[in-house]
């Protein structure tokens, strides 16, 4: 044995809750992600389990996640929709029955459909969770947490609001995982000096850097991006890869691109007649995806041929061991030099495998498959490895994040910067009042207290400055934005003015009804 | 109806619609300007006042002219007294003294600010200075710890200023204030204080590591990916990847969420 693999995927979406609509798009997100990305890694965790097969792999659940894994009307509301993709499934198998090209696709969409249902409601009785919670008491998964929204630490410039969103998520992670979390996937790996103090304080061990925040410390990283180092605070830091991640990313060696996997854009939804797509798609008659996709990449041009899903299964194991040969021979290239075994630590957005990258949980599932035979390179989680090498350079970290050019231009340039301002005051007003009732108050004003800390947490998602500046859902962020500060400084003034309106509390309350224990004196 | 003309009383019940902070101790004009975004209308205190500062700052403007990106300015609503649209209409300020300074990037720095109505006073009683435009200066530390001015830019009372100085690992601070007829400048307040981040590998190598790994930190730190265009670019390479996995661009929008 010579070296180490170690998978990290962070699985996050946004608090996303509507419960005044029956359907609402961006609710969509967590269904299509529960479909095609947590149960389908989770069922290919079960087989590597049942395959004997050696895997270790690290990931995040966000406290969001979390919370709307855990909400039962966004569970009903996911049945309803996996329901709704049967249904179409099925009128597609009658659509094509006399189409031998695409009815094979068709087959196969159905029968996926059934498993994941059958899986969802047998194995993980209605939440997801129970499948993180069952592989964490296996051993195979090591779950750590996030900031409590995914609010963007470096830029809140309040010591108090960055500890808030460290502590509650450390809080939110003991309620859905039992034990408080031991490890901290930075909400868009954006770190600044100081916030390894923040995060030892609620014992947090280790968390992850990019390539460069570890590169650029000073003094320089004796192991390069092969080792963690310690922060003086004592928690450890482990650096991204440059080349793992580039393998399965770039466009020159890239595997998602490969022609014969599944085309992303090309959806049903689109393609089929009005009439017949219009109960599938959203209620207003605007066309969305449906998830049924019947063709492959094909290259570059418009005509698009049919998806055979067994030759892209087949791309997913020949990527598979072209993969694990590359990290072997990475790390016999790293220990001729340092005097440890190296240490590739290998980070992707969990939603990447298999919501966009459709074969991607099976690419997963074959990269472990082929590492269980490999004699020089062997997965591991994060705990582990420090069980292992307890002893590790301490360096200052540099300050940096996982967006584009490396630091904290996306969630800060021209079109998003109006949003810190606010956030800004929010939080100050915050910490102002939470230690104006740090003894304490009645039962109605708490709650209007904790309202507010939720209004302001729920506004801190990073997802909104983030969606901003790439113009994906650039309304409804800017809407979700305003719509937080707006709630927060209403009852701001209401608990200020002692004029508490306790049924626009109640219709809060049920909307952003995201951390039901939260404690305003978080803030203080 | 237009703002001016209603009672003080008035004013603050909207003042509490609108969730105004600190409405209650704002004077009848503070109140005005504060409600004017929601509610449209020119500056209507400034014709009442022809020496508060904001008057006096937008004359100054056009002489100056800095930049383009100068706050919000061009944003004031035109249409009088219209209620905006919004579900969730947001105050444009908070009529509180601020000044915060945030990194971008070891070549960038965001600075937002506003200056109080009562500030303005103050300072105009305190050192005479009708007309004095209002500055905003960045600082850096120098070496011997000594202070380094390094730009300096004519703002209004409230906005945000994008800096594109290169100082990796310097610390850096904003100052904001008044500067008089002989440009002396006064400074009112002061931000927080950043150290930027680095974009190179540290000059500062500790023994240990030079004894265990030595001339080879090169090639170390060339397999980490050092010198890599891309390096630090995680979101650069999944772009190029959902091209690749992208036919119809059109449909993109309603699709959900990562492109990291």
């Amino acid at each position: 044995m010579n070296g180490y693999w170690m998978l990290v995927l962070h699985a996050h979406l946004p608090f996303v809750k509507h419960p005044d609509y029956d359907f609402f798009l961006e609710e969509q997100w967590l269904f299509e992600a529960i479909t095609e990305t947590y149960i389908p890694i989770l069922m290919n965790m079960k087989k590597l389990e049942n395959e004997g097969v050696y895997f270790r792999l690290t990931s995040s659940v966000t406290p969001p996640l979390a919370e709307m894994l855990s909400d039962p009307s966004l569970q009903k509301k996911y049945l309803t929709y996996l329901d709704r993709s049967i249904e179409l499934a099925d009128k597609e198998l009658i659509r094509t029955k006399d189409d031998t090209t695409y009815q094979p696709v068709a087959m196969m969409y159905r029968e996926r459909l059934e498993i994941i249902r059958s899986y969802y409601l047998k194995d993980l009785n209605s939440s997801v969770l129970n499948g993180y919670r069952y592989f964490q008491d296996k051993g195979n998964l090591e779950i750590i947490t996030c900031g409590s929204t995914h609010g963007y630490l470096p830029l809140m410039n309040n010591y108090k609001a960055v500890r808030a969103q460290i502590e509650l998520a450390a809080q939110t992670h003991e309620k859905h995982f039992g034990k408080r979390p031991e490890g901290i996937w930075l909400p868009e790996c954006a770190y600044h000096s100081g916030l390894e103090d923040v995060l030892n304080d609620s014992g947090i061990k280790y968390f992850f850097i990019d390539t460069h925040g570890v590169l650029f410390s000073s003094p320089r990283p004796k192991y390069g991006s092969y080792a963690p180092v310690y922060t003086s605070a004592g928690v450890a830091a482990f650096a991204r890869d440059y080349y793992s991640s580039k393998q399965v990313w770039s466009s020159k060696e890239g595997y998602p691109g490969d022609v014969y996997y599944r085309d992303f854009y090309r959806d049903i939804g689109y393609d089929l007649d009005y009439e017949y797509i219009k109960p599938y798609i959203s209620p207003d008659g605007v066309r969305v995806f449906t998830g049924l996709k019947y063709h492959r990449i094909t290259g570059e041009m418009d005509f698009k041929e049919v998806y055979q899903p067994e030759i892209a299964y087949q791309k997913t194991v020949s990527h598979a061991v072209h993969f694990v040969a590359e990290r072997e021979k990475q790390v016999q290239e790293i220990a001729e030099i340092i005097d440890r075994s190296p240490l590739i630590v290998s980070p992707y957005d969990a939603e990447l495998y298999g919501h966009w990258w459709f074969e991607g949980p099976d690419f997963l599932l074959n990269v472990f498959r082929e590492m269980n035979k490999s004699d020089t390179v062997k997965p591991i989680t994060p705990i582990e490895y420090l069980n292992e090498f307890p002893t590790n350079q301490i360096v200052d970290l540099n300050p940096s994040s996982w967006g584009d050019e490396g630091y904290y231009k996306v969630w800060l340039n021209t079109g998003n910067e109006w949003i810190y301002r606010h956030l800004h005051f929010m939080a100050n007003s915050m910490v102002k009042i939470a230690e104006e009732y740090k003894d304490g108050t009645d039962s109605l004003k708490t709650r209007f207290l904790n309202q507010m800390a939720r209004e302001l947490m729920l506004c801190q998602a990073s997802d909104w400055a983030f969606l901003v500046t790439t113009g994906t859902a650039n309304e409804y962020s800017t809407a979700r934005t305003k719509e937080h500060i707006n709630n927060f400084l209403r009852l701001y003034t209401m608990v200020s003015d002692n004029h508490l309106d306790s049924k626009y509390l109640e219709k809060l309350e049920n909307k952003n009804s995201i951390f039901q224990n939260i404690n305003y004196k978080l803030f203080t | 109806m237009e703002l001016k003309k209603l009672t003080k009383i008035e004013l603050m019940k909207l003042a509490v619609e609108k969730a105004i902070p600190n409405r209650s101790k704002l004077l009848k004009d503070e109140l005005i300007k504060a409600l004017q975004p929601y509610f449209g209308g020119k500056d209507t205190t400034a014709s009442t006042d022809d020496n508060s500062l904001s008057a006096t700052s937008k004359s100054k403007k056009t002489a100056v002219a800095p930049s383009s990106n100068i706050g919000y300015e061009n944003k004031k609503p035109v249409t009088i007294f219209q209620i905006k649209k919004d579900e969730y209409p947001i105050p444009e300020y908070y009529n509180m003294d601020t000044l915060v300074i945030l990194p971008v990037d070891p070549s960038k720095e965001y600075v937002y600010w506003e200056l109080s109505d009562n500030t303005i006073y103050k300072v105009r009683q305190q050192y005479k200075l009708e007309n004095a435009p209002i500055i905003l200066k960045l600082y850096k530390q120098a070496d011997d710890l000594s202070t380094d001015e390094i730009s300096s830019v004519q703002v209004s009372r409230f906005g945000n200023w994008f800096f594109d100085i290169y100082a990796p690992s310097i610390v850096l601070w904003a100052e904001l204030g008044f500067i008089d007829a002989n440009g002396v400048f006064y400074s009112i307040l002061k931000s927080n204080s950043i150290r930027m981040p680095a974009d190179k590998v540290s000059p500062i190598i500790d023994d240990e590591t030079w004894m265990t790994i030595g001339h080879n930190i090169d090639k170390l730190y060339g397999l980490s990916g050092l010198h890599k265009k891309d390096l630090g670019a995680s979101q650069t390479m999944h772009k190029t990847i959902l091209r690749q996995l992208t036919t119809v661009n059109a449909v993109s929008s309603s699709s959900f969420m990562k492109d990291k």
